[in-house]
């Protein structure tokens, strides 16, 4: 008995002996069941084994990565303590923290974070950007590990900070390679580990108790990491009435995704707080670069002059709150926005439009535009493009269906004219998927010369200022070709009870630092 | 009867070869990728391709089919979903507590609120407690049950709080528990085929009141509540029970709606999931599996015909 009750102690003290400032607030703030209300069941609990958002919501509580971002969307460390690059940009020395450890109680090595790193750069898309300029992966001692380049890569910390590099023990990774990790399997050194996942249900985590924080204040994704609930639960509920009365009767702590109409029932009542998220989305239409007649630029910027972006995004985030009118990459709050390349942006010019289109000889050919019905705003705001869009000459074949089908369709030039999607917010702009000549998918895509030889630079410069030289001189080329036409920054509502403490809006929401009303 | 059972079971083996052949086709006609929903819209092509080749959807369609009936037929095996790697046969065998215990209560519901109203009805004819009775028939039949499911949410739950918004709980965990998160959805489901059942016995009442053996019961001076329940009911029960079976092997098949509203992890739901994950082993074991729901309680209406009407016999 009192060797367990001694036990006990000692890891209570390890919990609340480390990490940034410890205080009787603290003690306060412990303890509750969170439960929140999520849009979509994930399809894996494998961060690298998917890109989409709700399996990434969910695990982003027990995994962490070497990188992360902080409240800024600056690059700060998390699992590794320092790092060193070498004088000719090609060798970068990472030392890990000491004292960490998994959720199954093995210390973090630098062996874990060899194999991650591999794993990472072999499965995903973002990683797979940096393995053309990858020598190897090696580790020095317990702690550190080196990555050798080819030649000086800028992106290699973003992309060591991207969501998906997160670190695994290296004997999961030897069981798993390359398929996607099972529930035993998902072990991570976050402050919450995974208990178990009722497919439909939802999805359990309980306080790691042996969480090593860092000792910075917390800012963003970064800093000091405190588990304050006991238990955080993520339900699937996928009727967005149903969140929202889930969060009326208080079942709910959180609930994502609140339909755009009901932002003033979360403002009217006195125990609900609305949670707006920006960036969130950047809903956008893709012009099939590869097909006759988008892949003339003139028919892409007389679609882009014709449409009223006003219009488009009061039809589909009815609310001034939930939209900003922005032909930008990035929301003017952010350190890479820049307006060069958005001069046709919401000029709303009909005349011009009708002008262009009879430059480029359109003979009223009709166009078939994918556009996913999954998402009412999507929807919403296309009835009111295509009318737009008709109402100088274009004949559009709209083509409703879901978001599989559209994800499928899309990298098929043959199948449409003109794609809508919402990729999600990326910090670093050589990350940006739209930017890339094969996504996405071969044939499909932004191939432009001049385009390709800045990306490269814009991957291998350093320096702050002299990137934004080189994103700017990257802006004005795609203000010159149209390659997608941006609709503007979209907003995510959610909601949340006015009494949960500690909670930062971030791109994807997360629940340490969050603690319950007493 | 033995042979009759072994017939009719015999008989079933071409239509759910139609059924299994019918459903592949479907779903892997369906336009959509599960590699590409697997890997999420921002994946690059090369690794939407890795995916696909770990599915095994590489492989000619036919090749496939054969493989999943060779499974099915010699290993007895549904196969394992090519998202979650599970094997098929646990994730029904998880859906199969909710959706059962879903389909009984609201069968319940059905029976209880839809006989007498129908009975009551039939009785009523022409005068207003009939018309009030049909006109909520009516709007119960044509009523979204997303809709029903949503208004009852607001009212029990949200505003007078007495009942949880959704979600499911275990009978193991307690029955009191279970029986509060089953209350909504079973009525919300139960109401709808209340007003089909109810619909159909007024009608079928009304058939058999006019006979002539009502009309001698009745001149024997029976009581007037023994004419209608023991010799006008029992034979307006065929058709009553035909109604009632189809509506069992609907709510056993899951509803879409009312499982996505309340958050209930039914066989309903796992369908919708599956189909929208492209989950193609899924998808086909559900299909499958609803069609031989039918089947069943198709036999089993056939079996109590013979319960409820001494003419029919099966030899």
């Amino acid at each position: 008995m009192q060797r367990k009750l001694l036990a006990g102690l000692l890891i209570t003290a390890m919990a609340m002996g480390v990490g940034f400032a410890q205080s009787d607030e603290d003690a306060a703030r412990r303890g509750g069941v969170l439960n929140v209300a999520y849009e979509t069941e994930p399809v894996t609990l494998d961060m690298m084994y998917t890109t989409t958002t709700d399996t990434l919501f969910r695990m982003t509580h027990a995994f962490e990565g070497l990188f992360t971002y902080d409240e800024g969307y600056q690059i700060v460390p998390m699992l590794v303590d320092t790092y060193q690059l070498s004088d000719d940009g090609t060798v970068y020395t990472f030392t890990l923290r000491d004292g960490i450890t998994f959720h199954d109680g093995s210390p973090l090595t630098s062996a874990d974070a060899v194999a991650s790193v591999l794993r990472y750069m072999q499965m995903t898309s973002t990683g797979r950007e940096v393995s053309p300029h990858l020598v190897s992966v090696d580790a020095v001692d317990d702690l550190t590990f080196t990555i050798t380049l080819t030649q000086p890569f800028g992106g290699l910390l973003a992309a060591l900070a991207y969501r998906q590099a997160i670190v695994l023990p290296a004997v999961v990774i030897e069981e798993v390679g390359t398929d996607q990790i099972r529930a035993a399997q998902a072990i991570g050194t976050g402050p919450y580990e995974f208990v178990e996942w009722l497919p439909d249900q939802y999805m359990r985590f309980k306080r790691f108790e042996g969480y090593v924080s860092r000792d910075e204040e917390p800012s963003g994704y970064g800093g000091g990491k405190k588990a304050y609930v006991d238990e955080i639960v993520i339900y699937t509920v996928p009727d967005p009435s149903s969140r929202l009365f889930g969060l009326m009767t208080g079942d709910y702590h959180f609930a994502e995704l609140i339909s755009a109409d009901d932002l003033s029932t979360l403002n009217d009542e006195p125990e609900l707080e609305a949670v707006i998220i920006s960036p969130d989305r950047d809903v956008t239409l893709f012009p099939n670069m590869h097909r006759s007649p988008t892949d003339n630029p003139l028919i892409r910027r007389a679609m882009k002059v014709a449409l009223d972006f006003d219009e488009l995004l009061m039809a589909g985030w009815s609310d001034p709150e939930l939209h900003l009118a922005n032909g930008g990459m990035y929301t003017p709050n952010n350190a890479w926005f820049t307006a060069i390349g958005t001069q046709d942006y919401n000029v709303k010019d009909q005349e011009l439009a009708r002008e262009l289109l009879a430059q480029a000889g359109y003979d009223g050919e009709p166009l078939v535009m994918l556009i996913p019905t999954d998402r009412a705003d999507y929807y919403q705001a296309m009835l009111v493009a295509i009318q737009q869009l008709e109402a100088v000459g274009f004949v559009i074949e709209p083509h409703f269906t879901d978001f599989t089908t559209v994800q499928t369709l899309r990298s098929d030039p043959t199948a449409h004219h003109i794609w809508l999607s919402g990729p999600t917010f990326r910090p670093e702009p050589t990350t940006l998927l739209h930017l890339h000549c094969d996504w996405p998918g071969t044939g499909v895509g932004w191939c432009n010369p001049e385009k390709e030889e800045l990306l490269v630079a814009l991957g291998r410069e350093a320096d702050f200022e002299k990137r934004f030289a080189i994103w700017e001189e990257l802006n004005r080329v795609a203000g010159e070709d149209t390659p997608f036409i941006k609709l503007g920054d979209t907003f995510r509502l959610s909601g949340k009870l006015a009494n949960l403490g500690g909670f930062t809006p971030m791109a994807i929401r997360y629940f340490w630092n969050v603690w319950l009303p007493n | 009867m033995f042979r009759y059972l072994t017939n009719h079971i015999i008989s079933m083996l071409p239509t759910l070869a139609v059924v299994a052949v019918v459903g592949f086709m479907l779903v892997h006609l369906t336009p959509g990728d599960p590699a590409v929903f697997a890997a999420g819209p921002e994946a690059s092509p090369a690794v939407v391709e890795q995916i696909r080749e770990r599915m095994g959807l590489n492989r000619p369609l036919h090749v496939q089919f054969l493989a999943w009936v060779r499974n099915i037929i010699v290993e007895g095996n549904l196969g394992v979903s090519i998202q979650t790697g599970e094997p098929v046969s646990a994730i029904l065998a998880s859906r199969a507590e909710p959706t059962i215990a879903l389909a009984l209560t609201s069968f319940f519901v059905a029976l209880v609120i839809g006989v007498p109203l129908g009975f009551l009805g039939a009785v009523q004819r022409g005068r207003l407690g009939d018309r009030l009775i049909m006109a909520v028939a009516t709007f119960g039949v044509s009523v979204p049950r997303f809709w029903l499911g949503l208004m009852l949410m607001l009212l029990f739950a949200v505003t007078w709080r007495w009942l949880p918004v959704g979600g499911y709980r275990p009978f193991s965990d307690g029955i009191v528990d279970a029986l509060r998160h089953l209350v909504l959805p079973a009525l919300a489901l139960g109401m709808a085929e209340a007003a089909l059942i109810a619909r159909m016995t007024r009608t079928a009442m009304l058939e058999v009141m006019n006979e002539d053996y009502v009309r001698t019961a009745r001149s024997k001076g029976l009581v007037e509540q023994r004419v209608l329940v023991k010799h006008a009911l029992r034979t307006a029960l065929i058709p009553i029970l035909t109604v009632a079976g189809l509506s069992l092997a609907n709510l056993l098949g899951g509803s879409v709606a009312i499982e996505v509203v309340f958050n209930y992890p039914g066989i309903g739901r796992g369908l919708m999931t599956a189909i929208t994950r492209r989950d193609y082993p899924v998808v086909q074991a559900v299909v499958l599996l609803v069609g031989v729901i039918y089947m069943i309680v198709n036999l089993l209406i056939d079996l109590a015909y013979a319960g409820v009407d001494p003419r029919v016999r099966y030899s």
